[in-house]
Formats: C-alpha cells, structure tokens, sequence
C-alpha cells in the first residue's frame, strides 16, 4: 500500500525536521515548569538561599528546645539551690545561676515553649479571623467593607502594645488571655493584606467559572480565593510570628504576661532586670533567646518573601 | 488640598467615636471595683465604699455614665478626671505629652538620618561586603527587643562606662540613652525599607536615562533615585512614630521617663479608668493626625499626588459647574 502523503502531512514533517532540537537541560527545565507546582518551585527556590536556610535551622532548634525541653535541659526550670545563688557562667552552669538557685540555661531552654506557643496560637488565630473578615470585606465589597474596613480603622488607631496591654489588664495575665490580647490587637493587618490580594483576583475569570456552575460564596471564597491570595499571608504570618514572640515578652516583661515562677523569657528579663548592677547574665541570655527567636524568623521570612515574588518567576 | 484635609478631618469622627465606646466597654468588663481600691483595698469599711460609688456615680446604668461623660467632652472639652489624683486628665495628658513627643521626634530624626543614608549605601554597593554588612546588622536590629537594648545599654553606658544616667528625662544626658536605644531600632527598620525601595528605583528606564544623559553619580542617586524612593520610606518613619507617640510604653517604664505610655499603664494597674479612656482617646487622635501628616507629606515628596489632589478638586468643581448649568 503506497504512503499517505497529503499536503499537510508534508508540510507539518518538514517543519518537525527544520525545528532546532532543545539541549538536554533546557528541555527538562520546561517540562518541570509545566508540571512542578508553585509550591515546589517556591519551596526548591528558598532552599537555595543560604540566609534563609540559617534561619530555618535556628528557628527548627528553638522548635525543638520548645517541643522537648527535657531532653536538652541540665536541669528543671523550678530547680532551686540554695548554695549556689547568683553564680556567673561557669562549666557547670554555661549560663550561671539565678537569684534562686536556678539554673538560667535550663530556665532558658523551657522558656522556649511559651514563646513558641503564643506566637504559633497567635498568629493561627490572627491569620483566621483577619483571613476570614478581609476576605468578606473584599467579596461583598460597597456597605460591608465600609463597615469592615471603618472597624478595623478603630482598632489600628489604638497602638497594638497598648490594646494588648488593656486587654490583658481586663481578662488577668495568663498564656491563654495572652494569645486572645495578641491576636486582638493583630488581627487588622491580617485582614487588610487579604482584602487587598482578594480585590485584586476577585474579578477574574475563575470566580465568574465558580459562581456559572453554582458554587455558594463560602465555597467560592474558602476554595477558589483564599488559595489564590495565600502568598502574601504566609509571608504577613512569618512576619507576625516574631512579631507575636516580641510581643510576648513585652507584656512579661511589664508583669502581665506570663507569671514567674514560670521561665518565660520576658518574665525572666523582668526578675533579672533587679540585679542588672551586679549580675548581667540574668539580663544578657534570656534577652538574646528573644532576639535570636525573631531573627530566625525574619531571615526565614525574607527568604520566603523572595521565594514567593511573582516578579522572580521565570 | 484643603478639601482634601477637611474630608479627611470629618472621617476622623467615627474612628474616635468608636474609640471612645471601646474604650469605655473595655474599663467597663474589667475586673476590680474601683471605689474599693480607692477606699483603701481589701480592708475598706462598706460605708467608705459606698460613698465613694456614690460621690463617683458609680452606680448609675453604663449607658447614663457614658452619656454623661460624652456630653462633658463635648461641651466642656473635659475628658474625664482621675480617681486617684483627681487631677483632670487633660492636664495631666498635656503636661506629660511633650516628654514623649520629645523623645519620639529626637529618635525619629536620629533613625531617618541614619537609616536613609546607610539604606542608600546598601542599595548603591548592593552584593558587596558593605551591603552585607549593613543588612545583617539591620535585620539584628530588627528583631532586638527594645527592652532588652535598653538594659545592655544601661548596662554598658552607666553601670560598666558610668558615662549616663539610667533613668529620668531631665537634661540632654538621660535623653540620650533613650533615644539612642530607640532610634537605632527604628534606623534598622528604616534602613531596610530604604534599601528595598531604592532597588527597584535603581533598575528603573528613568535612572538610566539621567545616567545616559551625563548626570554625575551623586545627582542621580539623591536627586532621581531618592526621590523617588522615598514614599515607602516616609510611610514606615511616620508608623513608627506614631507608635512611639502612644506606644513607647516599655522604654518609659524601663527608663522611668514620666510620659504618656507610662501614665497609662499605671493607670491602668491602678483601675482609673478615666485616666485609661482619656489617654486612649488622645493617642488615637494623634495616631490619626500622623497618618494624615504622612499622607499630606507624600503630596510634598511626590508632584504627582499632589496634582491628583488638584485634580480630583478641578474635577469636582467641573462637574459641579455642569450639573449647575443644566439646572439653568
């Protein structure tokens, strides 16, 4: 049976023939930026910064000091020595010893849980409630978000430190009532970035699709725009993290956060502040715990935002 | 222009007006009677405190209190009197207000010379061991605790050089410190968003074109690139001073500097609530005041928001003539 051979077949063969082959690597590149998802590409991006690499890891330390203290910790947090009050850094003690007796690195080391812990709750919360009120602002838009945003205008007007401070003067200083005054006094910032990336993709040709076959508002925001417009909140809530961690030994530190016994690192710098004259370990450690906490997560967090950047995208 | 800042005066009102009610709800679901701890604590006879919940007018309905207390401020401009001194809050407020404002504008102006020239430089050498160098100690300063700079710098300064005094806010010396401490904080912020901003200036066609046409280095940078650069920047010093007007809470308690955030959180650790809801009320009228200080400067750095604030002016008297003329 004699080859079919049309015009076009002809004309489509030689045009495969003329095409300049793709060089090996080349090739495998398009083909992972068709098929790797934003998430990978971002994620294969981040790791490449060595910064934020560095802030992961200290920050991955800290998680872990928090997770398991007693693994890591000499001693307990409430372990008082009568003999050996306000011993400086010594072999035994790489952190010295505190007005009680204590251990300063074990206390250090528990402290990472409450820190860990309000700025993780905080920011969850923050992140929903500010997630779920810009997203509605932003959907329904006109009168709602008038009202939405007039409200959130209030809030933002009040310094955050001092709407934290009144709120937890009015519930009482516990770990619980901390994360409520955080999170209250956070939650704008949440909700204003999500507004503003829900404005910019609500009129786009997805949500149109969504709304043509029937989706109810709730799904198309919690399915279709949420997702769309998460970048900018992870990075909001990176961010936030270390803020809600600073914010966390301030109101310790002011006596309305958590209460001592407990080694948080505020509290700590609180009761270490009294014998600033004499013994600076009770000061300089917990103090550089709260730093090293942040700067991990803004050198995590910058990384992050560079990752996620459309502008960088090939 | 002018419109534009009696508009934006008018939308101040019900930004306070709800401070002012959330202020008010806050003191009201917060535990504690004040009549006791003004009659002596635990250990007061009921009688006292009976009489004093009267002389107070503790025991009338919240809504008749707040009704009566926003009638006073707005006819007499009296914004509440102190359970404990029975000072009026206003004065207290406006004696102590300069303090922070001083200590908050000389750390402003401190930070923004600071941080804009390193932030430029960063931006200039970016990838060299300088920008480096500058943007490792930004981001330290960043996440530095401000309480925590305070104590090594009271550590540092006057206990290990004894060259300042740890607290009060008296002569140039004790306000040194503080605003040292501070405005190196916020230089680290400032530097930051400096460097950002004039990055993506730099790169920009008109940059090139001031190069191609033989501007010399130093016109470029200061004059286009800065420029240009330069609305971010403003943004972030006028947040920051905003906060340091009403939120400098933790240094004054740290140095003991008789300001308004310390007025407040002994305020509130003492239950006067008047004091509370006074404070509140003026940190968020000169919150709201920064921000529109920081949005009439953009109009200043940047002749293109100020011809749409011209703009949108002509417009609106254009179609105000046109819709006259078709009246007539």
């Amino acid at each position: 049976m004699p080859k079919m051979s049309t015009p076009a077949i002809e004309a489509f063969q030689k045009k495969q023939k003329a095409r300049p082959r793709l060089a090996a690597g080349q090739g495998k590149e398009n083909a992972e930026s068709v098929s790797v998802p934003l998430w990978v590409e971002s994620w294969r991006r981040l790791v490449r910064r060595p910064t934020a690499v560095l802030g992961m890891i200290i920050f991955l330390a800290l998680v872990s000091m928090a997770l398991f203290p007693s693994l890591i910790a000499p001693e307990g947090y409430d372990n008082q020595q009568f003999t050996r009050l306000f011993l400086p850094p010594n072999g035994q003690n790489i952190m010295g010893t505190d007005n009680l007796g204590r251990d300063v690195f074990s206390r250090v080391v528990y402290g990472a849980s409450y820190s860990m812990r309000v700025g993780f709750f905080a920011v969850l919360s923050s992140c929903l409630f500010g997630g779920v009120l810009g997203s509605i602002a932003a959907f329904y838009g006109s009168r709602v978000d008038n009202i939405i945003m007039r409200f959130l205008d209030i809030i933002l007007s009040i310094p955050s430190i001092l709407l934290a401070i009144a709120i937890t003067s009015v519930l009482g200083a516990s770990l619980t009532n901390l994360i409520i005054a955080i999170s209250v006094s956070d939650f704008p910032h949440y909700a204003r970035i999500v507004r503003a990336s829900i404005l910019g993709i609500k009129e786009q040709e997805f949500v149109e699709a969504a709304r043509a076959i029937g989706a109810s508002d709730a799904r198309i925001i919690f399915r279709h725009l949420l997702p769309n417009a998460m970048a900018p909140i992870i990075v909001q809530a990176t961010v936030g993290l270390g803020m809600s961690i600073l914010s966390c030994a301030s109101l310790s530190f002011i006596g309305l956060g958590i209460q001592p016994p407990l080694p948080e690192w505020g509290t700590m710098l609180s009761t270490g502040r009294e014998y600033i004259r004499e013994y600076w370990w009770l000061v300089v450690f917990p103090g550089m715990f709260i730093m090293l906490a942040v700067f991990s997560v803004n050198l995590f967090g910058d990384g992050l935002r560079d990752a996620l950047d459309p502008r960088l995208k090939r | 222009m002018t419109r534009y800042i009696l508009q934006r005066l008018l939308q101040m009102i019900p930004v306070l007006l709800g401070v002012i009610i959330l202020a008010f709800v806050l003191n009201e679901v917060a535990p504690g009677d004040p009549a006791v701890l003004l009659a002596g604590g635990e250990s007061a006879t009921p009688e006292a405190v009976a009489k004093i919940r009267e002389e107070l007018k503790l025991d009338d309905p919240f809504i008749v209190r707040f009704a009566d207390y926003f009638k006073k401020m707005v006819t007499e401009g009296n914004i509440g009197t102190s359970y404990k001194t029975r000072q009026p809050v206003a004065v207290e407020v406006a004696h102590r207000f300069p303090q922070t404002f001083k200590m908050a504008a000389i750390s402003a102006i401190f930070a923004s010379i600071i941080g804009i020239t390193l932030g430029v430089l960063s931006a200039i050498k970016q990838y060299t061991f300088l920008d480096n160098l500058i943007s490792m100690f930004s981001l330290v300063g960043v996440s530095m605790p401000v309480f925590w700079s305070s104590l090594l710098g009271i550590l540092f300064f006057s206990i290990h050089l004894r060259l300042l005094p740890s607290s009060g806010f008296y002569t140039w010396q004790h306000w040194l410190l503080p605003c040292f401490v501070i405005g190196t904080s916020m230089a680290a912020s400032v530097v930051r968003m400096t460097r950002s901003s004039m990055l993506e200036v730099i790169r920009q066609d008109y940059i090139r074109t001031a190069r191609a046409k033989g501007q010399s280095e130093r016109v470029v940078i200061f004059k286009h690139a800065l420029k240009n650069a330069m609305i971010p920047v403003v943004t972030n010093i006028g947040m920051h001073f905003g906060v340091l007007l009403g939120g400098a809470v933790i240094i004054e308690t740290v140095f003991v500097i008789p300001g308004i955030g310390k007025y407040i959180t002994d305020a509130i650790r003492n239950r006067d609530y008047p004091v509370v809801q006074g404070s509140v009320l003026v940190l968020a009228l000169v919150t709201c005041c920064v921000n529109l200080g920081v949005d009439l400067l953009y109009a200043m750095i940047d002749p293109r928001i100020k011809s749409q604030y011209r703009g949108m002016a002509k417009f609106k008297k254009k179609k105000r003539g046109l819709t006259e003329g078709g009246i007539r």
